[in-house]
């Protein structure tokens, strides 16, 4: 459904993203990780068609995507939108008539779900609630595709349970793809079933959860049994402490051993493993 | 085509920046005009030329603050452009109307057939034509001026919005005082209000607004979110 095809984006003197590939066709959750500055957003605003590549096709559901081809099936919202100052109450009427498949009684239950006073202004609200708002409204469009730029952010730790709950609900009540970027890792792991890390505009792995579950983990022992034992390994960093070395693979499993210890890596751990050493590439 | 007319219906709802600033326009006039006692001895713009403030205030704010909010409701930028060439076009005809309407009988009243109503409709000479015609030559010069202002508010924050502001100001400073190109300007200014054939006239703004308006799509296309 998404098609991606050599993007590349450049700024004056910054490549935003560089030679980018990625087909996206089966509905679900995806997380999308990288670093600040890594091209997560102009990857999703290209998506969108809110910006124009350098170079490369983007295709959503086979017709072709431009700033004024904008696809119909997509809808992207950040943390940090305005919105008209209306109560929130004529705001879900006003994305009603501009969208003409916006659920207005999903967006309701929603509200309700998140205690959101519907007769309070959108400037009114605190930053939690204006990210809440957006994401609800994101929900209830009725589109096939959802991308949510750091739609957390500002959520306390009950509402952020509360929105993964409703994301995965609303995905499994009407198929979807919904692609979200978060620094929240190990939170937005539960809920996602496919991962994408971006690294300097490249796509560095496009990913199952659990494959990477089966295959990240962490081997820390003596510093000459675990080199031996992760030799020919992908290794994405190493720490050493005195005579003792961890370290970060991804790759098929080894064999327990007494003369090292192998624990699985968080998403989290897997994350910086594979992009704060800068090292990359499978 | 729902999604436009859903837009055109939130650009009226939205323009209060432009309602309150030609509101609060007219009322100090008509409060000038009350103080004067309607003893006028100076040239005083009238009340339906006032009128005219409010689709030029909508095509500053409307493609300034609606923009945002339109896209952050899952609104497209073609959609924007369709509905606020329907926006612009409502509301130029609605203002163009009452405009005509308060000129031919409140104005007059007002000004008593003396020299000192500045109005648009004496100054560019359309009274001259019958009734529909003097009001289709507003509608298409003002449609003109919407599309150049929708344009331009457009191209703020783009190098190329940053020419045609130093063209602008260039025409305004150097060509008034060189004759050659005063006289470019007033060849200008014939073709698009003082034309002597109206219709000619007419086609002439209709045709550059066409021009303008489609030209407004650049900006469009790369205004940021």
């Amino acid at each position: 459904m998404i098609d991606l095809k050599n993007v590349s984006k450049i700024y004056s003197n910054t490549t935003a993203l560089s030679n980018f590939t990625i087909k996206i066709d089966k509905p679900g959750i995806y997380c999308l990780l990288g670093r600040n500055g890594a091209g997560k957003t102009t990857l999703l605003k290209t998506i969108a068609g809110h910006i124009e590549t350098t170079e490369g096709e983007v295709s959503v559901a086979g017709k072709p995507v431009k700033p004024l081809a904008m696809p119909d099936s997509v809808h992207f919202v950040e943390t940090a939108a305005s919105h008209f100052n209306l109560s929130l109450e004529q705001l879900l009427k006003a994305a009603a008539a501009i969208n003409p498949a916006f659920d207005s009684d999903f967006a309701l239950e929603i509200a309700k779900k998140f205690n959101l006073n519907l007769r309070k202004r959108y400037r009114k609200l605190s930053f939690g609630m204006k990210a809440m708002v957006n994401t609800l409204i994101a929900m209830s469009s009725g589109k096939d595709i959802l991308i949510l730029d750091e739609p957390v952010l500002g959520f306390d730790p009950v509402m952020r349970k509360t929105f993964y709950d409703l994301l995965h609900e609303s995905v499994a009540s009407k198929p979807k793809i919904v692609i979200v970027s978060t620094h929240i890792i190990d939170e937005i792991a539960k809920v996602a079933e496919q991962l994408i890390i971006i690294n300097h505009g490249k796509l560095l792995l496009y990913s199952d959860i659990n494959e990477i579950d089966e295959k990240a983990y962490s081997i820390t022992g003596p510093a000459e049994y675990v080199a031996a034992a992760t030799e020919g390994l992908n290794v994405l960093a190493d720490t050493k402490a005195g005579g003792f070395l961890s370290r970060y693979i991804y790759d098929k499993r080894i064999q327990e051993s007494d003369k090292y210890s192998i624990n699985t890596l968080s998403l989290q751990d897997f994350f910086i493993g594979l992009v704060g050493n800068e090292k990359g590439g499978f | 085509m729902n999604a436009i007319l859903g837009m055109t219906k939130l650009n009226f709802k939205h323009s209060k920046i432009a309602y309150l600033i030609t509101g609060a326009a007219l009322l100090s006039n008509v409060i000038s005009l009350v103080l004067l006692g309607f003893g006028i001895d100076s040239g005083v713009n009238d009340i339906a030329t006032y009128l005219f403030a409010l689709p030029i205030f909508m095509a500053i704010f409307i493609p300034a603050l609606n923009f945002y909010p339109f896209m952050n409701l899952g609104g497209k930028r073609i959609d924007f452009f369709q509905a606020n060439i329907i926006t612009y076009l409502i509301t130029i005809f609605i203002v163009t109307a009452i405009s005509f309407l308060v000129h031919s009988t409140i104005d007059q009243f007002v000004f008593n057939h003396n020299d000192y109503d500045i109005s648009l409709w004496t100054t560019f000479g359309f009274t001259q034509n019958n009734n529909f015609i003097a009001m289709l030559q507003m509608f298409s010069f003002f449609t003109l001026l919407i599309s150049a202002i929708h344009a331009i508010v457009l191209m703020q924050g783009r190098w190329y919005g940053w020419v045609i502001n130093a063209i602008i100001v260039a025409i305004i400073s150097v060509f008034t005082p060189i004759a050659p190109l005063r006289a470019a300007l007033a060849w200008f200014f014939n073709l698009i209000i003082f034309h002597d054939t109206a219709i000619l006239q007419i086609i002439n703004c209709l045709i550059l607004a066409a021009i303008i308006y489609t030209a407004s799509l650049i900006p469009l296309k790369h205004k940021p979110v």
